[in-house]
């Protein structure tokens, strides 16, 4: 079906962008790579009046490290980007593969970093190993600016801490401390261009003594938001992490501990007794995956 | 698509029985649910605006009783159409009420959602998500006011 005629309006400048917002309040949406929003135009189930395109205003797409911040995504930035970007692979490599993982080709090419996030879908791969990092979105509204940890970001079923109005500017990746070990394991249990039954992602950070000082373990697609399990960390504290027998028991609490805390929809990719068990299990392969990548465990 | 689910009240059943059949009690219980006019004895058309991510569901829903067993069991159906969505949706529910000692009852529910048109461009697990989601609201709703007006 065709695009139901709307105007399309573009800014220069996020101020310009969030006045237009508050001219056409309730007309309008934002639009940066569209793979969200085009599909619902298509299908005429959302019809705006205006369109406010966020990838005229410049500066908005860059990525880069900056010594003491981090890792800067820029909210205009393509999946592709963050794919191939030689800062990501070579500082956090676990997110240009978890990029790598989205749709196909063609939806990375299109599809932007700050997009995929205000979209807010329950099932979205990167949100797992950015939370489980640490990173914040940089948010800007037509009253300033805020910063608000990407955990906190995601209120619930499509819906995130983006007032109307606010645009997504940036996402902000800290350096993790010495000794951090990340991964992201993307469960399909039907064609692999599929969303997933299951995402997770693990972050360990060791001590110099190689016992674990934090881990972070992120589920993605098996509750209403992102799910950044409770405990994990107090759980691992102590454990050693190149010991593999200590490292198996925990994994076998740590998926007990995480199949208690998400609640999963039963639909075609699972009933919810296998999400849950899905769950269990991948809490063991992400650690063993996080640790694998930083050679403290060899892979199975 | 079958959405089931329950939830303890502390209230006798046929407390829970007279606030689930008191349509004015029930605008402020059912997200999304701005109206409610008694047509006759047992229908109702209630005027309802259910958003999911870009998507708003608006309609006037005709609400049937369709039996009513007091105060253990309640069966209606509910149909409305969203003309500029291009979208039907259909519901069979049943309310089953099961006291649990002497103050308190157990409100069991069925729902049998059936949609048509561009709202199932969306696909099934969104629907199941916000389903389960707005019975939660519901369930908390019930029991904050008939637990706070005791």
């Amino acid at each position: 079906m065709t695009i139901k005629r709307l105007d399309l309006l573009q800014p220069t400048t996020l101020d310009e962008a969030s006045r237009l917002y508050q001219e056409h309040a309730d007309d309008a949406s934002y639009i940066a790579g569209g793979t969200a929003l085009l599909i619902m135009l298509r299908e005429r189930v959302y019809q705006p009046g205006y369109l406010i395109d966020l990838k005229t205003i410049a500066g908005l797409d860059g990525i880069r490290h900056e010594p003491g911040v981090g890792l800067r995504l820029g909210a205009l930035a393509s999946h592709r980007d963050v794919e191939l970007s030689p800062v990501v692979r070579e500082r956090l490599p676990v997110l240009a593969e978890t990029y790598r993982q989205v749709g196909n080709v063609r939806v990375r090419h299109a599809a932007t970093v700050g997009g995929n996030l205000a979209h807010g879908d329950f099932r979205l791969d990167p949100p797992a190993p950015l939370i489980a990092l640490h990173a914040s979105a940089r948010i800007v509204g037509a009253d300033g600016e805020r910063t608000v940890p990407l955990e906190e970001f995601f209120l619930g079923l499509y819906t995130t801490a983006l007032e109307p109005g606010e645009v997504l500017a940036e996402v902000i990746v800290p350096d993790p401390p010495p000794r951090t070990h990340a991964a992201y394991l993307k469960y399909t249990s039907l064609s692999a261009m599929d969303w997933p039954c299951l995402g997770v992602a693990a972050a360990a950070t060791l001590a110099e003594d190689g016992t674990f000082a934090d881990l972070r373990l992120v589920y993605t697609s098996v509750s209403s938001t992102p799910l950044l399990v409770q405990g994990a960390a107090d759980l691992a504290r102590g454990i050693q992490a190149a010991d593999a027998a200590a490292v198996q028991r925990l994994a076998a609490e740590l998926g007990r501990l995480a199949a208690e805390q998400v609640d999963p929809t039963p639909d075609i990719r699972g009933s919810e007794w296998y999400k849950r068990e899905m769950t269990r299990v991948f809490a063991g392969r992400a650690l063993r995956a996080a640790l694998a990548r930083g050679g403290v465990l060899s892979s199975e | 698509m079958v959405i089931e689910s329950s939830f303890a009240v502390k209230a006798p059943p046929q407390k829970v029985w007279d606030f689930l059949i008191d349509p004015q009690q029930m605008v402020g219980c059912v997200p999304g649910c701005s109206k409610v006019e008694r047509l006759d004895e047992n229908t109702y058309r209630a005027t309802m605006s259910v958003k999911v991510a870009y998507i708003t569901f608006s309609a006037a829903m005709d609400v049937a009783i369709t039996r009513m067993d007091p105060p253990h069991e309640l069966e209606s159906t509910a149909r409305g159409e969203d003309k500029r969505l291009g979208s039907n949706v259909q519901v069979a529910a049943t309310l089953r009420l099961t006291p649990q000692g002497d103050d308190a009852t157990e409100v069991a529910y069925r729902a049998d959602v059936s949609l048509w048109g561009k709202l199932g461009s969306l696909g099934e697990p969104i629907f199941r998500q916000k389903a389960t989601q707005t019975g939660r609201e519901f369930a908390a709703c019930v029991q904050r006011k008939l637990e706070t007006a005791s």
